[in-house]
């Protein structure tokens, strides 16, 4: 049974919005502390919605929805990192734990193939790296979003490197070479690194690592040992 | 499973359900957008434009609202409302701010329930993927269309162009106290039509 309390009355124009400020604001202060009321609140909010459905229909202009898609499309691209992280990490991880898997099986063309047609996860570009004449066995993948500048690297055939040195990511633009982090493999040969393209290095054409000291170098120092170009 | 098992569910297709479409959106999955349009697009243009009166308005309102709901599907709670409750609510909240600075200029909105029984008979563009909503539309329009002339009216000033009793009882040029009662008297009625059908 329900507690008679005098908000109740009002709980239906509260729902809808009609209430003046001043009954709107006795509502919202006991609904904070009734919780009976709140209930009886929520179902009238659900009338108010239903009451959407009670409208005659009309039917919105078919270019509508291309123009809601392009915009949602160009949100997307406009968004900020951390909250693209948040969203798309899950979307990044399962393409790196793809891409190892993949590597395992040895076949960087059909890898590749999926997204250069950027299938899996649209806006993502992938560029695959080979080994240089030191490591001819050496090979991985690099899928980026260019509109956001960070992506995953996964690499397999590289050896594993003693403690006092790492392999370093170099990003190349013409004659540019800006870090893109600083990472390590397994004994077996297999390394991931996420990837962040330094601010305002916009343009770039490809990717080469090279062994630095641990750490990482300001520029490249040491052999490259794999390169790939977008 | 047979093989004729397994084509088989593979060549079934099943729309997602609401809930699905909005947890697919908060993780930036644009197409979801597109099959939520898809449901609730008329919904969300119609009430613009019942709201506003005027098409090119409508259009833009019922833009915002999905690229709000694009945006902000992380914070939908299922335990608050169901997803066509929410949509709709962003919906109206969106057409009554729109409303609100043009009514000086443009006396275009009506607000009001006509033509409910017609609007039942309006071809459906998509009749499988509709037939819920289909379903749905006619026992709240024929919960609305039971409500007293004079309940509805008064309904329809709050829900369309979100007013205050006050501000409906001088466009009615009727006592507050009997706009407070209408209005009342149509929600209590409405929630106990739909709660009896299943509808809530």
């Amino acid at each position: 049974m329900k507690e008679n309390h005098e908000e109740l009355d009002l709980l239906p124009a509260y729902a809808l919005g009609s209430l003046d400020a001043e009954d709107s604001d006795r509502v919202r202060e006991h609904i904070a502390r009734c919780r009976s009321c709140r209930e009886e609140l929520a179902s009238y909010q659900e009338v108010t919605g239903r009451l959407a459905l009670a409208v005659p229909e009309q039917e919105p202009p078919a270019w509508l929805e291309s123009r809601i898609m392009e915009k949602v499309l160009s949100s997307r691209r406009r968004r900020s990192f951390p909250e693209f992280l948040g969203m798309r990490l899950p979307a990044l991880a399962a393409v790196a734990a793809v891409l190892i898997i993949a590597l395992g099986a040895g076949n960087i063309y059909l890898l590749s193939r999926p997204f250069q047609s950027q299938a899996l996860v649209p806006g993502l570009v992938t560029v695959v790296l080979t080994g240089t004449g030191e490591t001819p066995q050496a090979y991985g993948t690099i899928v980026i979003d260019r509109d956001d500048n960070r992506g995953v690297l996964a690499v397999r055939g590289l050896a594993p490197l003693e403690a006092s040195r790492a392999y370093q990511l170099w990003i190349f633009k013409a004659t540019e070479r800006r870090s893109g982090g600083v990472f390590n493999v397994t004994a077996d040969g297999y390394g991931s690194l996420q990837i962040t393209v330094p601010a305002g290095f916009t343009g770039f054409t490809g990717f080469g690592i090279s062994i630095e000291p641990a750490g990482g170098s300001a520029s490249p120092t040491g052999a490259r040992v794999m390169s790939g170009k977008i | 499973m047979s093989v004729e098992a397994q084509n088989s569910s593979w060549m079934e297709h099943v729309d997602p359900d609401d809930e699905e479409l909005i947890r697919q959106i908060s993780q930036a999955q644009p197409e979801a957008v597109r099959v939520l349009y898809r449901r609730y697009g008329r919904m969300v243009y119609s009430v613009a434009l019942r709201a506003v009166g005027d098409p090119s308005a409508a259009e833009e309102i019922t833009q915002d609202v999905f690229l709000r709901i694009w945006e902000k599907a992380k914070t939908y709670r299922a335990e608050k409302a169901k997803v066509v409750t929410w949509i709709a609510r962003i919906a109206r909240n969106r057409a009554i701010d729109v409303y609100r600075q043009r009514r000086s200029r443009d006396d275009r909105a009506s607000a009001g329930w006509e033509e409910l029984k017609q609007a039942a008979a309006a071809p459906a563009p998509h009749p499988g993927e509709r037939m819920e909503m289909a379903r749905l539309q006619e026992r709240v329009r024929d919960a609305v269309a039971s409500l007293p002339p004079d309940q509805r009216t008064a309904l329809a000033l709050a829900f369309f162009q979100g007013r205050t009793h006050k501000e409906i009882a001088e466009e009615l040029g009727e006592p507050l106290g009997t706009v407070k009662t209408r209005i009342r008297a149509a929600m209590q009625k409405l929630r106990s039509i739909l709660d009896e059908a299943g509808e809530l």
